[in-house]
């Protein structure tokens, strides 16, 4: 079976908890510098970062969760073992994406379907942001936005994922005020 | 603790081990499912539990005549099991084959897709059936506490994508080699039997054994493992050196008419998940490749362009403009040949080929992104 790193590490916060690795945003302080970015978490939420990773939820991440993702070109898409590179166009970024997403899952994940996927600015540059919906191993539905680009460093990510009854809706919100305030460092 | 409970523990350790010492009822026929010990009973239960899963999930490709076709090739194998053992299309591009012990097969779509003809699927059906027939999943040592405990592993991971469902499948259908020798050879001998040529056999896996070399896969399923598949080859060649006058049906158009559109829909799940290296494997194939109608070299262009090695965009600028020049209605080879002009810095090739793409695409999901480049391109 093959499972992506990212998968894996998010599944060691799950199983383990993490003790001591999470922290509450303080809303005096919601400013956090992550791998090549800095953001602005909400405030009250939780947050770990592990393995270059950084992650928020308010409920718990299968509740809902805001990720940060950061990879060097060279490694931008490690399921496929495609590049990134700079000038790589957001179309090209987004469909390597969402194939890496596809090739983590043993099977190619067949129930993902892309709801919407169209060009953002994103910290000033052009980049993508997808809406995708997929069932996880309980039938239950999720959904998620993943909003990419490139510069020199490497490959910026940032998604928001939440079942799509009820929850997904509830944090749209503050997942586009999150990002607003992502900044590549 | 009373002296109830320790006499309640003490005869249930004397049930479970009569109950383990219970030798693996085989499954000849529908009677024999009314004698199941209770380890074959919870790897039943198991089963279904998966079956369950994966239906959740979506897993099972959704084409009724296609599985009533394979359902049939089953039936014709192992008539006095027929509404026992029943086969299923995993939607998965993967090539295996897995079967449950509750007599369910999932032939991924990827399998199937790749086969010659209907004596190679009768092949792989065999030898699956016989997983079955002979309870193996109940006679491997520790099968039903694995299962267990990858159960265990599947719901502690409940609620977060990518766990991969099938991971109890995986335990269940690992079998011995010994085990995958009966299956083997009790496989082949129903092959014969039901006038398949059997030598069929030997190249299904041989077939197997070059993708997995030329794709370097290293997963241990089922196919994938090369001493198994190369061991598996020699034992088919040695089965078809003990027939005599070997020869029966092998039906390769009516399979490959069957499966057409099957075909199509891998080739899309391969670009879909940039895996260059298959879709090279099967369109630089002059064979393979006359077996997919619709657009190939637009997907060998695809596929040029996700390897990016030297040369790769002179060969995929090529590819694109075969695609075209076979079918000028074909949008997307326009908006792949369009980026690709755009990054060489092709400015005036690049807007033509984008333009004709929206023009013969105006509903394209990719319209945004395609007017973006356009207005870049323009100014």
């Amino acid at each position: 079976m093959r499972i992506g790193k990212t998968f894996l590490i998010l599944s060691l916060i799950a199983l383990t908890g993490c003790q001591g690795l999470w922290t509450r945003v303080d809303p005096k302080a919601v400013a956090y510098k992550g791998d090549h970015y800095v953001v602005d978490l909400p405030a009250g939420w939780l947050r770990v970062q592990q393995n270059k990773i950084m992650l928020a939820t308010r409920d718990g991440i299968g509740v809902q969760n805001i990720t940060f993702v950061f990879r060097k070109h060279a490694k931008a898409f490690e399921e496929t073992e495609q590049k990134s590179t700079p000038v790589m166009l957001p179309s090209e970024l987004a469909d390597r994406y969402v194939a890496d997403l596809r090739a983590a899952d043993e099977h190619g994940l067949p129930s993902l379907e892309i709801i919407s996927d169209r060009p953002v600015t994103i910290d000033g540059r052009l980049g993508f942001e997808l809406h995708l919906q997929f069932l996880n191993d309980d039938g239950l539905r999720y959904e998620r936005l993943a909003s990419g680009f490139a510069n020199e460093a490497g490959f910026f990510v940032v998604s928001y994922q939440a079942p799509s009854l009820y929850f997904f809706e509830r944090d749209r919100a503050t997942y586009q005020q999150v990002l607003q305030t992502f900044r590549a460092i | 603790m009373n002296g109830r409970s320790l006499l309640r523990i003490a005869f249930l350790c004397v049930g479970l081990a009569a109950c383990a010492s219970a030798p693996v009822v085989e499954i000849d026929s529908r009677a024999d499912l009314n004698s199941l010990n209770e380890s074959q009973s919870r790897l039943w239960y198991a089963a279904d539990n998966l079956d369950q899963s994966i239906d959740k999930r979506h897993l099972v490709y959704d084409d009724a005549e296609l599985t009533v076709y394979v359902q049939s090739i089953l039936d014709q194998l192992y008539p006095e099991l027929v509404g026992t053992l029943h086969v299923e299309l995993f939607n998965s591009p993967h090539l295996n084959a897995i079967c449950l012990p509750n007599g369910h097969i999932y032939i991924n779509i990827g399998l199937l897709a790749r086969l010659d003809n209907e004596a190679q699927l009768a092949t792989i059906l065999s030898h699956e059936a016989v997983h079955f027939i002979r309870q193996h999943s109940a006679q491997q040592r520790n099968s039903a506490d694995s299962v267990l405990l990858a159960g265990t592993s599947v719901e502690i991971l409940t609620g977060i994508p990518f766990s991969g469902t099938l991971l109890a499948g995986s335990v269940m259908s690992s079998y011995s080699q010994a085990h995958e020798n009966e299956a083997d050879t009790d496989g082949f001998a129903r092959l014969v039997e039901a006038g398949y040529d059997p030598r069929e056999a030997p190249k299904t896996f041989q077939k197997l054994l070059q993708e997995v070399e030329v794709l370097d896969i290293d997963q241990p399923f089922m196919f994938a493992s090369h001493p198994k598949l190369e061991h598996r080859i020699a034992s088919f060649d040695s089965l078809v050196a003990g027939v005599s006058n070997p020869g029966g049906r092998v039906n390769a158009d009516g399979f490959l008419q069957r499966t057409k559109d099957l075909r199509e829909v891998t080739l899309v799940r391969y670009l879909d998940m940039n895996n260059h290296k298959v879709l090279l494997l099967i369109l630089e194939n002059p064979v393979l490749r006359q077996r997919y109608s619709a657009h190939p070299d637009f997907y060998l262009g695809e596929a040029y362009r996700l390897r990016n090695g030297e040369g790769d965009d002179t060969l995929a600028t090529w590819a694109f403009e075969q695609s075209i020049n076979t079918d000028p209605s074909y949008a997307p080879a326009y908006r792949a040949l369009g980026l690709l002009m755009m990054k060489r810095g092709h400015k005036q090739e690049a807007i033509e080929n984008l333009s004709t793409y929206l023009s013969l695409s105006p509903d394209a999901s990719d319209r945004e992104y395609v007017e973006t480049y356009l207005r870049q391109l323009e100014s």
